[in-house]
């Protein structure tokens, strides 16, 4: 009886020890979200579900702050206080998949009263951090050290980031993780490699908040550019410049992008929002130093802000107004991304039909680069952010099941379509307006040139049934899926 | 008993007469020893590469010796070796063909020769029947025999150069490194010539039937070799009822339809694209592109290996309804010799203050990187293999691309654009070395300005300084010369 009172006193001391109040208990909350992607190869079908516990973090009295890419594909979402249930449900307040931030609640009354709000950092200041998540029912800390800070590009197209560049004994991080300077917070990791984690720092977490504030919520920037450098005294002195050589050739304009009409291909840039623009095409950033000066459009400014720029133009400087737009990932020719949209597609006679995208390209596994057909590795390379006002996306077949109606055709997968019927095609919507329009009792389905047929010619009278047919036999609910207009 | 004898004889008899046509075949397989310098592209002022290859080969006459290309290409020094003989015998190409992997040798002695018997070829051997190879496999110096039976007969890209695919004789006849160029024998004739194995297969390997090299030797004739011709056409099968109505063809007629017909090739005089191809000299063409040859399925096509240039294919086909005859001529156009690996030759450039140009090849992608097809710049991929669908002229001008760069106060600071296209120099449009070479040699202005297509980048050069660095950085570099056009 004695032994049990010891051991009694014992675990008491123990529970005493381990629950010692840290202010972080208040301000981190586990959010389970479970999420099933779309199969990108048959788009009709989703992936096995998943469930991941995430670290959110408390931003204000009813908002809690997480990455998108934690959220991505969700079915549900569920929020545990102090890693202990009960679980609640949560719903999402706003997402932006650009800068990857999101916003999540909980309506559950009752459930923020013990919840406290972090404090933001002004900026990310100083190089010693720690981040926390929950573990176990117990905050764990781990070191962060400052490494570097770099422009990112966004991992939904188009935005760039400063990212903090931190090493930490954080493992398996990247998931939205708190980053703490004293009780202050700097940033939260995106993502992590190893002992490196890139951290999106507290100065955009900001912005972000802010413009969520706002009465329509504006979103963030890019210039849409390319550029080169202009080091060289014999291409400085070609362009009409004198001195130390300093400004960048402008390469390309992205078709829509905001300095579309504005700058010109062979323009020198030379000053961007007061900034000096130097022949590396970097910026002396206020508090990181020497940046890309990419990082101007989203840095400081919204989309629907207007910035000046310096140019040099056929020898002669002249200034310009430049309103940045917001460029969504969608404006590409082959979207890289396409969050929270699932893939548009088309069967006809046994053909699979969906919008060329990366996500589809990315089914080809985590080297999918050198995996995927040649032809479309070239198709991408070359063409994934030229959209033409004719041809905002490509149209890619996708797989032919097999079928007397489609023989002959069997083998044709991963060529990508030109015409239907004789009219261009540029989106599913126009697929199946084509395909109302048979030529003399055909369709003609025509790709760009390849080694292949490019000339699929069907029997339009015995079309519906024989897609009808084989959708019953391979099993396929849906015919076809138009997310957007 | 007396029967028994004589059987017993007979054995002996039938057993003599083969051991002494197997030591005639024996004396007439020689071993090559080739002394190689391949010329690097990366560098293509330098000497190269050099090292040491063994193969087989067989006497065909008193003069002449049959191999395979690969087993004599970019000769420095060859040595032959017969039977049971420890001389080397120096010896020289008389004809190489790289697309069918055939060479003839004479030895630059040919008193040795003449006791030695030339074997003799007959047709293509039956399928099941045993063959004989003849070779010194493994580096070995003595000869080897290995039996074995024919398995397959079907065309088989030869993987020499890597271009074309022409009939091939399948046999588990074990057939490896060092066989190559020797005889596969059958009834003591010559039935074919070991070529090439496949990694893929267990215990398979390939030989060159009789009627491939009949078509070299007689190629040979006239002292000059053509090559084989190629039908600078693509179609498609008509295996699916509806391609065959829409074109008209009347029940029960089979054939191809023509997709793509290449402008060098000659042929659109003759053919027009949705023809339909009923029969070739009299082989009527199935709707999966092949015909019927000597109880063979083979490709239409390959009706065009067993003709020379100059000669034509009777064809008759179905345009808009009408059945049409046309002769098409068989000339000797190439499709695609700049994605065929190439041999015996020396590197083509172009170099100017440093600069170094060459025209786009297989041979040059093949110096960016092992995965020259993931890696290399997907532009020169497209350009080497799918814009000649679009463009048909494209195969017949190599583009030129800038290889590297030595280095150099007047080149060193300037914009640098490796292994991407030139799309102009000095506001000349470049599509040849040879463009790029006058381009810059008739420039009088103050700047030399190369423009690059895919990026839209240029790299500027002070003509004057250029010029004048352009003796010093040969020098420095130990270039001997400057270009080879």
């Amino acid at each position: 009886m004695k032994r049990l009172f010891v051991i009694s006193f014992l675990a008491l001391a123990g529970v005493v020890c381990v629950r010692a109040e840290n202010p972080l208990e208040h301000q981190l909350v586990t959010v389970r979200v479970t999420s099933q992607s779309w199969n990108e190869y048959r788009p009709w079908q989703k992936n096995k579900p998943q469930s991941r516990d995430f670290v959110g973090t408390v931003i204000s009295a009813n908002r809690i702050l997480m990455l998108t890419d934690d959220l991505d594909n969700q079915t549900l979402i569920q929020v545990e206080k102090y890693d202990r249930p009960p679980r609640i449900p949560g719903r999402i307040v706003h997402c932006d998949y650009q800068i990857g931030l999101a916003v999540i609640t909980v309506d559950e009354p009752g459930f923020f009263d013990d919840l406290e709000p972090v404090k933001l950092a002004k900026t990310t200041k100083g190089d010693s951090y720690y981040s926390a998540s929950w573990n176990a029912g117990q905050l764990s800390l781990s070191a962060v050290r400052w490494s570097q800070v770099k422009v990112y590009n966004s991992s939904v197209p188009y935005v760039r980031f400063a990212g903090i560049s931190v090493i930490t004994d954080l493992r398996g991080g990247g998931w939205g993780e708190p980053v703490f300077c004293g009780d202050e917070l700097v940033g939260v990791a995106h993502t992590q490699t190893d002992d490196r984690a890139v951290l999106q720092p507290v100065e955009l977490i900001r912005a972000y908040l802010q413009a969520l504030e706002m009465p329509e919520y504006p979103g963030f920037a890019e210039l849409g550019f390319s550029y080169q450098y202009k080091k060289g005294p014999a291409m400085s002195a070609y362009l009409g410049q004198e001195g130390n050589p300093s400004g960048v050739r402008i390469c390309s304009c992205f078709p829509g992008g905001s300095v579309d009409g504005i700058l010109n291909p062979g323009d020198v840039l030379l000053e961007l929002a007061g900034y000096k623009i130097d022949a590396l095409g970097d910026y002396v950033h206020p508090q990181y130093g020497p940046l890309d000066l990419k990082l101007i459009g989203s840095d400081g400014h919204y989309a629907g802000d207007v910035i000046s720029a310096r140019i040099l133009r056929d020898k002669q400087e002249m200034s310009v107004k430049i309103p940045l737009k917001h460029m969504p990932s969608s404006m590409g020719l082959i979207p890289e991304a396409r969050p929270g949209v699932p893939p548009d597609y088309l069967v006809a006679g046994g053909f699979i039909f969906r919008e060329l995208d990366e996500p589809y390209l990315r089914a080809w596994g985590s080297d999918w680069e050198a995996n995927i057909p040649f032809y479309l590795r070239c198709i991408y390379e070359l063409r994934k952010d030229s959209p033409t006002p004719e041809q905002r996306r490509l149209i890619v077949l996708t797989d032919v099941f097999p079928d007397e109606y489609n023989l002959g055709y069997h083998n044709m997968a991963q060529n990508i379509v030109r015409a239907v019927n004789g009219r261009s095609i540029a989106s599913i919507q126009e697929m199946e307006e084509a395909f109302q329009h048979p030529e003399n009792g055909f369709h003609i389905i025509e790709f760009l040139p390849s080694y292949g047929i490019s000339k699929v010619i069907l029997d339009a009278e015995t079309f519906d049934a024989a897609t009808a047919s084989i959708m019953k036999k391979y099993e396929i609910p849906e015919r076809i899926r138009i997310s957007r207009p | 008993m007396k029967n028994r004898m004589m059987f017993c004889w007979a054995l002996v008899l039938v057993g003599w007469m083969q051991s002494a046509a197997a030591a005639r075949v024996e004396e007439s397989v020689v071993r090559i020893v080739n002394e190689f310098n391949r010329f690097s592209w990366y560098a293509p002022w330098q000497s190269g590469e050099t090292g040491k290859g063994t193969g087989s080969g067989f006497v065909i006459s008193k003069k002449r010796i049959m191999t395979n290309a690969h087993v004599v290409s970019d000769a420095a020094l060859l040595l032959v070796y017969f039977h049971n003989d420890p001389q080397p015998y120096p010896a020289h190409v008389v004809a190489v063909q790289h697309e069918c992997d055939l060479a003839v040798l004479e030895l630059d002695d040919l008193s040795r020769m003449e006791h030695v018997p030339a074997l003799s070829f007959d047709g293509l051997p039956a399928l099941r029947s045993r063959v004989v190879t003849y070779g010194y496999p493994a580096g070995g110096t003595l000869i080897s025999s290995t039996v074995g039976v024919v398995s397959r007969i079907e065309p088989q890209n030869y993987v020499h150069a890597g271009i074309a695919s022409f009939l091939a004789g399948q046999t588990d006849a074990a057939i490896n490194p060092g066989n190559s160029g020797g005889p596969v024998i059958q009834n003591g004739k010559v039935v074919g010539v070991a070529f090439q194995g496949n990694g893929n297969l267990e215990n398979m390997g390939f030989f060159i039937p009789p009627q491939i090299v009949e078509h070299f030797l007689e190629d040979l004739r006239d002292g000059e070799l053509s090559g084989f011709p190629q039908v600078g056409v693509l179609a498609a099968n008509m295996e699916n009822p509806a391609a065959r109505r829409y074109a008209g063809m009347p029940e029960g007629t089979t054939g191809i339809r023509i997709e793509n017909i290449f402008t060098g090739s000659g042929l659109d005089e003759f053919l027009k694209v949705d023809d339909v191809i009923t029969t070739i000299d009299g082989y009527d063409v199935a709707n999966d592109g092949t015909i019927d040859w000597n109880g063979l399925r083979l490709p239409c096509v390959a009706l065009a290996d067993f003709k020379q240039v100059g000669e034509s294919l009777s064809v008759k086909l179905i345009r808009k309804g009408k059945l049409l005859s046309v002769e098409i001529p068989l000339t000797g156009y190439h499709v695609g010799d700049m994605r065929a690996n190439l041999y015996d030759c020396k590197p083509t450039y172009y170099i100017y203050a440093g600069m170094v140009f060459v025209p786009l090849n297989l041979e040059v992608l093949k110096t960016y990187s092992d995965q020259w097809l993931q890696k290399a710049p997907q532009e020169l991929i497209y350009e080497l293999y799918f814009r000649p669908l679009a463009d048909h002229l494209a195969f017949d001008r190599p583009r030129v691309v800038q290889i590297r760069r030595l280095e150099h106060e007047v080149n060193a600071e300037e914009s640098l654009f490796l292994y991407r296209l030139v799309g102009s120099v000095n506001d000349r449009p470049v599509r040849t070395l040879e463009d790029l070479a006058e381009a810059f040699e008739e420039n009088q202005d103050d700047y030399h300005v190369i423009r690059f297509e895919q990026v839209d980048g240029i790299t500027v050069l002070d003509r004057k300084e250029a010029d004048a660095a352009h003796e010093e950085i040969l020098k420095k570099y130990a270039i001997p010369k400057d270009k080879r056009l």
